[in-house]
This record gives C-alpha cells, structure tokens and sequence, in this order.
C-alpha cells in the first residue's frame, strides 16, 4: 500500500511578535482585536498553541535553542559588547549539534530560507542545513540592497545616498531599519518556484522588530511623522536612559500594532504564495517584545512574559485543536520532524508542564508552568502566580513554599544537566584535538 | 533506531553521571555524547563558519538593530 508523500513544510518566524497581539490569543484584551485576521483564521483552522514559550527572550537566546533543542553552555567571557564572541558562540552551538534544518535535508527536503536577521546568518553557521541560503541585509550577496523595503522613498534615498561619494549620515549602517516583506517577497516566490518537492523553507522576517517601520499601505494607526517621531523618541529614552512620556509610549504601541497588521499581511501573502503547494505550514514568533512592562520598551535581558510567552500555530495537517497546554519552542525540531510524517502528527506530544527559558549568557533562567514562574537570577530568586499576578510583579516565595522548591529542583536538574553537556562538550574538542595533533 | 550493546560497567558509570540530571535513561545520554563526538569530527566549528561581511559591517548591523545594548 502506497504511503503519502512528505508534506512540504512551511515555516515562519515573524522577530518580537507578542502573542497577546494575536488575536487567536488575546481576543478580548484590548491590544489584540482585529490585527491578526489572517494568523486568527489559520491557527483556528489548524492547531492553536496558546501557551507556546520561547526559550530565551531574544534571538540570540532563542533562535539558536528552538533551532537544535538544546540550550547553548555557558561561556564565563560572554559580553553584551563582544558581538563577535556571541556570534561565535552561536556558530559553535549551530555546528555541534544537527540542527532542524539539516535533520529535514537528511530526510530528502529540499531546504530555503529568506533570514533577515543579523544572528542567523553564515558567520553563525545558519546556512548549514539549508541547499538555498538568502540572507537579507543591506550588505548582503544573496539580496540587493534595494529589496530591502518597496517604499518609493527608501529606493530613492539608497540610489541617492549610494551615489554619494561619502556617507555623511549613516545610511548604509540604517538601511538594515528598513528591512520590509514587502521589498523581497517576489525574490521568495521565484525561489519558492524553482523549489523541487518536498521542500522546507523558512522565512525569518524583521517586521515586527524595532524600529517599527511599516509601509503605510498597513498603518491604520500612525501616520509616516507619527511613526518616525516614536522611533525617535524610543532611541532618545534607550541612550538618554529616560522615562518615555507616556504620549509617546502610546504612540509606540500604535506603531507596533501596525507592525503587527504588517505581519499578518506577510502570512497572507505566504498562504497565498504557497497554496498550490499544499503545504503544512508552522508558525510563531522567536520571542516577545515589551511595550512599557517593568519600564522596558523593545526585547531586554529578562523573562517577563512580554519577553517569552510567543503565538505558535500549525496549519494545513489533518489536525485541528487548541492546545492550551505549554508548548516550549525548544521541542520545535521534533514538532517538525514528526510533520514529515502524513498522520503523525500528535500536538499535545510536544506540550510540557514544566519550560525552561534563559537569558543570553545563562545567568537568569526561568522555569515555567501555566500558572507559576520561578525567576532565579544571581541575586537569588522570584516565584511569579502568572494566574493573580499577571503582571508579575509579588514574589510569593513564602506563601507557596513547595511550588517554589518543586521549581527550584527543575532548574537544579536543568542546570546539572547543562553542566553534564558542557563537560562532554569540553572533552570531546580536547579529545579531537589531542587525536588531529597526533596524525 | 539502532539498538546498541553497552557493558555493564559503562551503564552503570552513566547512571552514576545522570542522576538528578533530566536525562531519561543511559541511553539518552550515551546518544548525546555519541552524537557530540560525531559532530566534532564532522564539523570543525571554527573553520566551517564563512566571513562573508566585513567585521565592520556586522557590528553596524547588530547596533542598528539594538543588539549591542544593555
């Protein structure tokens, strides 16, 4: 009896999507109403995921995870100023372990992806896996840098400002703010043609990533002053290391809506793009974004659930659900790998009680459920009821005692085995090491 | 899935490295250390990764886009 094909699997992560901007999500909360009509409608057609958490509250911190399964080890050096040993630690981490989309090539997929962020790119070892790499950035050889945005504006201003013999205000280090769907889709659908079946493509967009500049065909909110203005105003706060007025953390808000309207245009104009295709597609979001939560505006070291609380949705199995049970994002290689398989897929396989989510350098983790969150810095720790403090904002340590101990040993069984990890790691590169010397 | 045959000496120093840790079983952790050898020897992180942008050009990109920050 003759099996079905390996479905073609689509995969999108939109950067710093909140999931209570979804609709699907957070309907009835305000923030979230009627911005995500295309998200809402396929997450209620496939397989919702209304608790899906990011393992880190950045993309450094979660893309790299969600991407392997597995944490990154320590590195005692790490800075926030050293981006080329970040860089290099997330390289490091992309090549230890086979990671999602070299598991699917193995599988006989034919793999693409349009990334538009600076982390995941060839110097950290993102192309492995992938039979098609095309990074979007404005120094890039796979996409010119006039695809980066189709705003009439922004073409005349790079042709103008490329034509300048100096740079006399930065635009070649600003482009990359302009970065827009809507500039490099065509260059994806061509791709998405020549794709021989089946095919695994990922499209990483920026959209949704301060600053948010959105093409005005989007903006139901802000007008083109409005939206520049909060961007200014944001970057004034960040290196002024002031309050931002709350007229202008208003106007943030509203820019980041529009974003958002953006990005549920971009997932149209995939579905659309990819029907003939028939494709199983997964969506989410690599992390959170905070929009005046705990004084942070953008993606800060810290893990609030602005920060990791993500929507998650699968669409186009023979599946339809919403799972209310946690889904860390952490276990999205084996989510993918079991949609390869017509029928296998099996949502609640993939939920966990228990999350673990950690800032960049490892120093703060988090261990979740749907109700507590246990936050261990290195000043000690903080149990959250996510439940009656939704903000999160009382230590209820005393008041729950066992929750709270019940949290720690998972974070002390987690940290012992990424201590474990990290040892095999060190005698491993020793052991190679010591072999190659010798040949 | 290939089953393997380990000693009991082996799986019984693996249990001994695993306790309190969230490794399932032996086999769990004999599978992760097999598979980190591998990917040593197949790959060689620091040669494999490409430098296709200049340095400069990757730190402007990182600081427009607030990663560079506190």
């Amino acid at each position: 009896m003759a099996t079905d094909p390996a479905p073609n699997l689509v995969f999108v992560t939109v950067d710093s999507l909140r999931a209570d901007h979804c609709g699907y999500v957070g309907a009835g909360t305000g923030p979230a109403d009627d911005l995500t009509p295309t998200i809402d409608r396929l997450a209620d057609d496939g397989v919702a995921f209304t608790q899906a958490v990011a393992p880190g509250p950045r993309t450094p911190s979660s893309v790299p995870v969600f991407f392997t399964g597995e944490f990154m080890s320590d590195d005692p050096d790490w800075t926030m100023a050293d981006w080329q040993g970040r860089q290099g630690r997330i390289g490091r981490h992309m090549a230890r372990f086979t990671h999602l989309s070299e598991r699917l090539q193995r599988r006989g997929y034919e793999t693409a992806t349009f990334t538009a962020n600076p982390w995941t790119t060839r110097e950290s070892n993102f192309h492995l896996g992938f039979d098609d790499f095309n990074e979007v950035s404005a120094d890039s050889d796979d996409v010119q840098s006039s695809y980066l945005s189709d705003s009439t504006l922004f073409k005349l201003a790079d042709a103008g400002m490329e034509a300048l013999p100096v740079d006399p205000v930065g635009w070649a280090d600003k482009k990359e703010w302009f970065s827009q769907w809507t500039g490099y889709f065509e260059l994806l659908q061509e791709r998405l043609a020549d794709l021989s079946e089946p095919f695994f493509l990922w499209a990483f967009v920026l959209d949704s990533h301060q600053p948010y500049i959105t093409p005005r065909r989007f903006r139901e909110e802000c007008a083109a002053w409005e939206m520049y203005y909060s961007i200014l105003r944001y970057w004034h706060g960040e290196t002024a290391d002031e309050a931002i007025p709350p007229h202008a953390r208003k106007m943030i808000a509203a820019t980041y809506r529009d974003a958002v309207r953006s990005v549920d245009a971009f997932v149209d104009a995939v579905r659309e793009a990819t029907a003939p295709y028939d494709p199983v597609t997964v969506f989410c979001s690599d992390h959170g974004e905070a929009l005046g939560e705990h004084g942070n505006f953008g993606h800060e070291q810290t893990l609030y659930e602005e920060n990791l609380r993500v929507p998650c949705f699968v669409h186009g199995t023979d599946t339809s659900a919403t799972v209310r049970e946690q889904l860390p994002l952490r276990g999205l290689p084996e989510l993918l790998v079991e949609l390869t398989e017509p029928g296998a897929f099996a949502p609640r396989r993939h939920t966990r009680p228990f999350a673990v989510s950690q800032i960049e350098n490892n120093r703060v983790t988090a261990v979740r459920t749907t109700r507590w969150k246990l936050v261990t810095r290195e000043d000690g720790a903080r149990l959250y009821d996510l439940q009656a403090d939704p903000d999160e904002t009382d230590d209820v340590q005393t008041d729950y005692p066992a929750v709270a101990s019940a949290l720690a040993d998972l974070r002390d069984r987690h940290e012992a085995t990424q201590a474990e990890k990290g040892a095999t790691e060190t005698a491993t590169a020793d052991l190679v090491t010591a072999e190659r010397g010798s040949l | 899935m290939t089953e393997i045959s380990l000693s009991d000496d082996l799986a019984e120093r693996i249990e001994g490295r695993i306790d309190g840790t969230e490794f399932d079983g032996v086999d769990e952790y004999a599978e992760f250390v097999l598979g980190e050898v591998l990917a040593r020897v197949e790959h060689d992180a620091a040669e494999s990764r490409e430098e296709t942008a200049s340095r400069e050009q990757v730190q402007n990109r990182l600081q427009s886009l607030g990663y560079l920050e506190e």
